[in-house]
Order: structure tokens, then sequence, then C-alpha cells
């Protein structure tokens, strides 16, 4: 009863539904925008907070969160622009959806798999912060190595026809990743004297210019779309058989997705690629897998939101957050004075629960605002070719330099859309290369961060249980991935003789 | 790392609100000295939420009680700081545009060699000393600096650290050589690493902020092994410094101001009059106190002596180490 | 040799090219006693000499094949080189404008110039989208999101 009083006391009596709902809708704005990510979009409202109350802060800021993690699938699915990193993974099926004119369907399940998954965070969030914080310092350098190496075995599946060409794709992609200040010895790395490569090349924009701009290269000059395929502009929410089917791909997405919030470091693209890998596998209709599949989206939307709510359990057990968002939002609980830990329970119980009830409200109006916006979104992708064309072109222009305020970051963007060309043509997959930009430095710092460790014995992996069985689960999805890539040929072949 | 700018204006507008704010029932003793500007911007390498970017943030709302001026803090982080090292040595040495100090930009300077350095700068004041620690987990075995030494020259020691190449980097490395021990360094990307692996007893000891380590001292989750700082620390006058334990390795991690080169007479006074002020202001030293930070404000002509003393070690640090040439 | 023989040659070789050319660069990184015993240049030497094997392979791989039927593909790569030049040049084209007289304007004439790339007629209703275009860029990410843009070195100055 008196928490229900508490509840009623903060829903009626305090900012926090203003705070969730106009939060929401920033973040869904922000995410939208490609080059914006989660963190950056938190970080452009964070000045207005300082003169909030604390908990209007931290609800505003986890709510903009939330929705910058949905926010992100928009353009994804509509314009094939990932708005955040962690929505590059829903490019694949949710973009071909668009192509095949189900545009709404695919909007519809991005926006339900990202109610799903938030609701499944903050479950997690409420009630298993203790345990699951346990869980974050038992991975170790040799752990994170390892969960690299699995992340990586998916390229063996997703190269689809030459898997030599998703080597080398992969290969270059983590060639890219090594720009930048070396994480261990603090020396440069092909950063030819520029301050603007110090920090590296943001995989957003490797995204960006792969997935975006290599689209709107390909399609130049083409016939006007729009005449032939106007998409419907209603959003399809799924219907109860089809939340039924969705159900698997977003379960995996939701444990992806709460495993690396645990983990500082990730950010949600890791598990949205991992949960998508692992949907098409435990699928049963694996082939729509690339050709708009509905899992395909479901997976990493769940996965991509579960991450907004499960990246705070570290940061409210023990002040690590466990994603850049959720370390601006840090920023804005000290600034407020209010140090997160265990004690931020006992002296400011109030804002914890302020934040789990306004975190509530923000990922249940997804649903309205979604269904708000999206018509929206839809009608603007429906005008001329020409038109559309050129205000793509111009929002991820914008949006890039927006990232540092640098043409460098154009002109690399620009580099990596001819580079997508260039691959289309060729025939080599984007994802491998996608891969090894985000998992790159993963798998590089940590296996040298083990050695250092070890003092070059290699054996510390093998005495590291989660490293041994994230390896062997590698092992065996190689294995299997060959191993059906050679039953398939031969399947093939024999067709062919027939 | 997250880059982004943030245009001054919005910032503007809430800063001028929230100066307005706590400046409203300000007492009557001090009345703010006149200053040649109405609005002096502060520049930080932080992103919002950033250690710089809340130093400067808590600032402001007391500094307008000494100085005659509406403060706005303005992120231009990108390039480990290149960026906001350009656009101050771009701007006019005029008063009305400064730079939030840390060993961060003296680094950068070195290990990228960008167009502007900070040779560009002039050093305006250091405020305050940032003390760095030695530390381990509260259940782990190690007691003191000693402990940890001593562990190290039987097996192999596991130093932590959140950045390469960094102020912490070297004085972990420093501890090595004054120890003489074969102890692995490992950097980390930022501080939520590196607390990981010490609290999983992947790492013997980190070093890192006092402030970093606010959290896990008052959750009683850390234990401090010593502070490399010259005198013990006044919030924890039981902790020896690593020196007293017998390794001779301090380091200064300082926080100041700094302005575009040929600031004028006049301006480095005013602020020289209004900076031991504010620091004595008793709203703004609770708020500083709770975050350990160590006053040690210098004026300008030391300031620059310190800076460019840091500066020389930093640069031999790096050269022997092979980071830069 | 059919089309795709002649592709993956090319392309197997050029993926040799910038193999060899990251080793280079590789061999530019400064050794550091920071360093660990894997140091700062051991991945990049091993992902250059990896991406040599792979592109000799696939360059190997297809002139194995040179004789073998091909499944169709379809051409993925849409558009034509000069028709992708022309685009990217539509961005250098941004680019410098927004250098020159900053954001609004170089938005107009990004999207002026894309949409009559694009095929969109030359008539009133083309400019008048790209005008306010670009007013309703500048009022979402200068206004709203309150993100930098570029400024324009002629106006810097005023």
């Amino acid at each position: 009863m008196e928490i229900a009083a508490l509840v009623a006391a903060m829903l009626f009596g305090t900012m926090l539904v203003p705070a969730a709902l106009i939060g929401l809708v920033w973040g869904v704005i922000g995410g939208a925008m490609p080059g914006l990510s989660a963190s950056v979009t938190m970080a452009l409202v964070l000045p207005f907070t300082y003169g909030m109350e604390p908990m209007t802060a931290i609800v505003l800021l986890a709510s903009v969160y939330i929705g910058a993690e949905y926010g992100g699938s928009i353009p994804a699915i509509l314009i094939r622009t990932p708005g955040t990193n962690s929505a590059a993974a829903t490019v694949i099926d949710g973009y071909e959806m668009k192509l095949q004119g189900r545009a709404g369907e695919a909007l519809g399940i991005s926006l339900w798999s990202g109610v799903v998954g938030s609701l499944f965070g903050l479950i997690a969030l409420i009630a298993f912060t203790e345990p699951l914080s346990e869980l974050a310092l038992a991975f170790k350098p040799m752990s994170y190595f390892a969960l690299g190496i699995l992340g990586m075995s998916i390229i063996a599946s997703m190269s689809g026809d030459s898997i030599l060409k998703g080597i080398a794709a992969a290969l270059v992609g983590m060639m890219i990743a090594t720009i930048g200040i070396d994480p261990l010895s603090g020396v440069n790395r092909y950063t030819f004297d520029l301050p603007d490569l110090l920090g590296g090349v943001k995989p957003i924009m490797v995204m960006i210019g792969l997935f975006a701009v290599s689209e709107l290269l390909r399609q130049s000059g083409g016939a006007d779309l729009g005449s032939q395929a106007r998409i419907a502009v209603r959003i399809v929410f799924p219907n109860f058989a089809m939340m039924k089917r969705l159900a698997k791909p977003q379960g995996i997405g939701c444990g992806a997705g709460l495993v690396e919030g645990l983990l500082p470091g990730g950010g949600g693209s890791v598990a949205a690629f991992f949960s998508y890998n692992e949907a098409k596998r435990w699928s049963s209709n694996p082939q729509e897998f690339g050709k708009g599949s509905v899992e395909g989206v479901a997976a990493p939307e769940a996965a991509n939101n579960t991450v907004a709510s499960s990246s705070l359990i570290p940061l409210l057990s023990f002040g690590i957050p466990g994603s850049n968002s959720a370390a601006v939002l840090l920023g804005g609980l000290l600034i407020h004075g209010l140090l997160p830990g265990p004690r931020l329970f006992e002296q400011n119980g109030d804002v914890v629960t302020g934040l789990y009830v306004g975190s509530f409200i923000a990922t249940m109006a997804q649903i309205p605002v979604g269904l708000l916006i999206l018509p929206l979104c839809m009608w603007m992708v429906n005008r001329p070719r020409a038109y559309l064309a050129a205000f793509v072109m111009l929002l991820v222009m914008s949006g890039v330099y927006s990232l540092n305020g640098s043409f460098l970051d154009i002109a690399i963007v620009a580099a990596f859309g001819f580079t997508g060309w260039l691959m289309l043509k060729g025939g080599y997959p984007f994802l491998p290369a996608v891969l090894g930009v985000v998992l790159g430095p993963m798998v590089e710092s940590n296996y040298r961060r083990s050695l250092l460790l070890s003092g070059d014995d290699h054996s510390i992996f093998i005495e590291d249980p989660i490293a041994v069985g994230f390896l062997v689960t590698a092992m065996i999805f190689v294995a299997f991935s060959i191993w059906r890539e050679r039953k398939d040929a031969l399947a093939r072949s024999t067709m062919k003789e027939v | 790392m997250r880059k982004l700018v943030i245009k001054k204006l919005s910032a503007a507008f809430v800063f001028a609100a929230i100066s307005a704010f706590f400046v409203a029932p300000a007492d009557v003793r001090a009345q703010p000295a006149p200053y040649p500007h109405k609005v002096v911007t502060l520049v930080t390498h932080s992103s919002p939420g950033g250690g710089s970017d809340v130093f400067l943030r808590e600032m402001v709302k007391y500094l307008g009680k000494y100085i005659g001026a509406t403060f706005v803090v303005e992120n231009v982080s990108g390039g480990s700081g290149a960026r906001a090292l350009s656009k101050l040595a771009t701007s006019k040495p005029d008063g009305s545009i400064f730079y939030a100090t840390t060993p961060t930009y003296i680094f950068t300077s070195l290990l990228s060699k960008p167009q502007h350095t900070w040779r560009d700068l002039q050093p305006l004041a250091i405020m305050f000393a940032d003390p760095e620690v030695l530390y381990t987990r509260a259940d782990g075995p190690h007691k003191s600096v000693r402990d940890v030494i001593e562990h190290g020259r039987k097996a192999r020691a596991r130093f932590g650290v959140a950045n390469p190449a960094s102020l912490e980097r070297q004085a972990a490395e420093r501890l090595k050589t004054a120890a003489q021990i074969n102890a692995a360094v490992v950097s980390h990307e930022g501080g939520g690493d590196l607390m990981i692996n010490v609290l999983n007893g992947t790492l013997d000891a980190g070093v890192g902020e006092i402030q970093e380590l606010r959290t896990q001292l008052s959750a009683g989750k850390v234990r401090l092994l010593g502070s490399f700082t010259d005198k013990r620390l006044s919030d924890f006058p039981d902790l020896p410094t690593v020196k007293e334990q017998g390794f001779d390795v301090v380091v200064h991690k300082f926080r100041g101001l700094a302005g575009p080169k040929g600031l004028p007479a006049e301006i480095i006074a005013v602020w020289e009059k209004a900076l031991p002020q504010l620091l004595a202001d008793p709203d703004y030293k609770k708020i500083y106190g709770s975050e350990s930070l160590i006053v040690d404000f210098r004026g300008a002509a030391q300031a620059g002596e310190l800076v460019e003393t840091f500066a020389r070690e930093a640069e031999a640090f790096l050269k022997e180490s092979g980071v830069i040439k | 040799m059919n089309a795709h023989t002649k592709r993956d040659i090319t392309g197997g070789l050029a993926l040799c090219a910038l193999a060899l050319a990251y080793l280079w660069g590789a061999t530019l990184i400064p050794q550091s006693t920071l360093s660990d015993e894997v140091g700062a240049r051991g991945l990049p030497f091993a992902l250059g000499f990896l991406l040599a094997l792979v592109g000799a392979a696939i360059a190997v791989k297809a002139w194995l094949a040179r004789t073998g039927t091909h499944r169709e593909e379809s051409a993925e790569g849409g558009a034509s080189l000069r028709r992708v030049l022309g685009l990217l040049a539509c961005v250098a084209l941004y680019v410098l404008v927004a250098w020159l007289v900053g954001y609004i304007i170089a938005s107009a004439v990004l999207l002026l110039a894309v949409s009559l790339y694009e095929d969109a007629p030359l008539n009133l209703r083309t400019f008048g989208v790209a005008g306010a275009g670009a007013i309703v860029f500048w009022l979402i990410f200068v206004k709203f999101l309150n993100v930098e843009q570029p400024i324009g070195k002629l106006l810097a100055g005023s």
C-alpha cells in the first residue's frame, strides 16, 4: 500500500511524467538522426537538467536513453541508415522489408520488440540488480577476448556466398579499428598526425558510410521506386500470432542485451549483432534472414532496448557505467551530488524509485509516441526518389558533421560510401566489415591485456572458465557453419546435375 | 571517446538562469570585481558530465560572486583536447575565454603533435591538486604499498591504470622502477573497466584519483594503499604516502585555468584576487571538499612554472619509454 | 575470361595492394617500452599478412575457376562509376560551400544539387523544396538539437 501511495504521489505530484515523455520524444528524435548516438543525445540534454530536481533530471536522461535506442531503428528500416550503432543489425532485414513494401510491418515489429526489450531490462534492473552485478565482476580480460572471438565467429555464417570475401571484409574492418591511439601503449597508429584521428574512426561512421551512403550511390540515377511501390502509410502492429512467433528471437535479444549491458565498454551493438545471428541459428525459417525476416528485426531491437536498462545495473550497484550512455547518466547523478552505489538506495531511495517508475512510463509510452511519429516518417520516405535522396544525403552529412565538427569526418563517411559501392560490385559482404570494426578493438586489447597479466603465457585463457566456454562455443559455431556451407554446396551441385 | 560540441547559446541560457538562482541570495560581504567582459567562456575538453566539465560547472555557480561577469561553460571535446587547444590558441587574449587545464592538455600536446600545443596557452592559475592514489580491493590480501611490492618480488605484480600514456601510467611505471620489480602495468578503456578488474582480483592494485573512487570507498569495496602526494591527504590522515612507504614517487595532477597567450596584466590581477576568495567561499568549499580536491592555489607566474616543469617531466617520461621520438 | 573472374582477380590483387600499404604503415608505428608482449604493431602485422594471403587466395581461386560456369548474379552495384563519382562531387560541393558560407546555404545547395542530379525537374518546386528543406534542417540541428554545424569562413569573422 505504502509503495502504491508513493508511486501515486510521484505520478501526480512531481514532474516525473512530463520528464519521461519529453525525454522519450527527444530521445527518439536524436536517436533517429544518423550519427547522434544515444550517449550524444543524452549529453545534449544534460545541461538542461542541472537546474532540475535530481529525480526529474535522472528520469529525463533515462527516458532519452530508452527513446534513442528505439529511435535508431526508424531510419535503419526506412532509409538504410542506422541512427545509432546498435541499430546497424536492424538495417539488414528491416530495410529489406521496406524494399518489399512492408515498412509498416517492420516498424511495428521494431516498436513492439523495443517495448519488450525495455520491459525485460527494467524488470532485471529492479529485481536482480544484486546477483547480476556479481556477474559483471566475473568478466576478466580473458573473458572479453573470448566474447569478441565468439562474436567474430558469426562472420562464418554471415558471409553469404564466399567465406574468403567475408574474411577479407572482416580483416579490413579490423584494420580500420586500429586507427587511433593504441589502447595499451598509447602510441599513435595510422593517425598521420591528424588530431581528429586520435580517437579513431567511430564504428557509426563506417556503418553510415557502408549502409546509407553506398545505398544512395547504388540507387543513383535509378527509377523512381516510390512510384512503383509506394509503401502504405500505416503501421502494422504485430497481432497475437506474430507476437508468438517473435517471442523466441526477442528472448534471444533480451538475453544478449542483458549480458552486454552488464559489461562496460559494450553499448548494444555487439548484443544486436549477436542476437541477430543467434535468432537466425535457432529460427525455424533461417532462410528468410537477410531477405526481410520479421525475426531479424525483432531480435536486435529487443537486444538494444534491453541494454538501455541493463547497463544501469552496474551503474547503480557500483558506479560503473555499462555503456557510454550510462556514463552520461553517471555525470547527471554526480552533478546533482548523488553518488551511485549501494548507498544510493539507502540515502536517495526516492530517486531510484523515481527512476524505475519513470523508465516504466517511458517504456510504455514508446507505443503511442511511436504510433504518432512513424506515419510522419513514412510519409517522408514516400516522397519522389530525387528529393528523398537529397534529404537523406543532407541528413547523413549533418549528423556526421555534428559528431566532431569536422569536415574530415564527412570525407571519411563519403569514402566508406564509395568503398561500400565497390564492395557491392565485387560481391563482398558488409556485415563482417562492421563486425571487424566493432569487435576488433575488444579482441585485440583484451588479448594483449591477458598476456600482459600472465607474462606472455597463453594458459591464462584456459584458467578462465568463461573464456573457455565462449571459445569452445565459437569453435562449435564455426565448425557448424562450415559443415552447413558444405552441405548446401553439395545440395546445389547435385541439383545442377539433375 | 565520445566527442561532441555544444553551442554555447543553450549553455549560456541555462547558466544565466542557474547563476541568477545562486547569486540572488548572495551575501553582501563581497561585491563582485568589475570585469571588462559581460560573458566569459570557460572551455573544457570534457564532454558534459566528465571530470573537467563537472569541475567548471560547480565553479561557475560561485564565481559570479567574485567576478562581475556571466560565466558560460562550453564543451569542445574531441581529439583528446586538441580541438579545445586550437580554439583557445586562436582566440583573442582579452580575458573573455579560458580553458580548464588538467595534465591531459600537456599529454595530448606531446603525444599527438597537434597544430596548437600547451605552449600556445598561458596558464592563468592553478587551483587544485587531484590526489592520485594506489588502491586495491577491500577483501584482497594487500594492506600497504609494501605488500604489493613484496608480492611483486615473488610473482608478477599487476597494476592497472585507466588510460595509456597518462599521468596515472607515469605514476605506476615510476613506482615499478623505484621498487625495481618486474610488473605488468595494464591500461584500460577508462575507469569503469579498470575498477572491475581491481574488484574481481585480476589486478593487484590500480592507480586513480580519489574523486573516481568515491563510490567504491563509500561502499567499502576498495582499500587505499598510498597516495602519490608530497603530504598525507587531509581527508585520509591515516593513509601514508607512497613516498613514506619507501618509494619516491610523487605526481601532481593539477586543475587550473589557462587563456590564450598574451593575457593583459589587469585581467590576470582580477583573477588572482578573485580565485583565492572563491576557494575560501564556505559553500564552494563544501562542494570541493567532498571530492577530496586539495587546494593548491598558484597565480599566473607560478602556474606557468609548474606547467613548464610538468611538461618537461612528462616529455622525458614519454621519450624514455619510446612513446614519442 | 568472364566478368566475374576478372572482377575477383582485380579485387583480390587490390586487397593485396591494400595489405602491403597497411604493412608499410605498421612499420611506422613507434615502438615503446611501455608496450606489452604483443605490442602496438602485433595486430597490424598479423592483419596485413592475413589480408595479403586472403586477397591472393581470392585471386587464385577466381583464376582456377575461370573456365567454370557461374551462377548469374544480379548487378548489385547498380549505378555506374561515373554516376557515383558525380554524386560524391555533390558532397564535395557541400563541403566547399559549407566551409565558405556555412550550413544553411550549403544545405540548400546540396539539396538542390542532389535532387537535380537525381532527375528532379528544374522548376520552382525543386528550388522551393531545397530552400525549405535547408531551413527545416537548420531548425532541427542548430536550433532544436543544438549541435555544431559549419559556420563558414567568410561569415565567421563578423
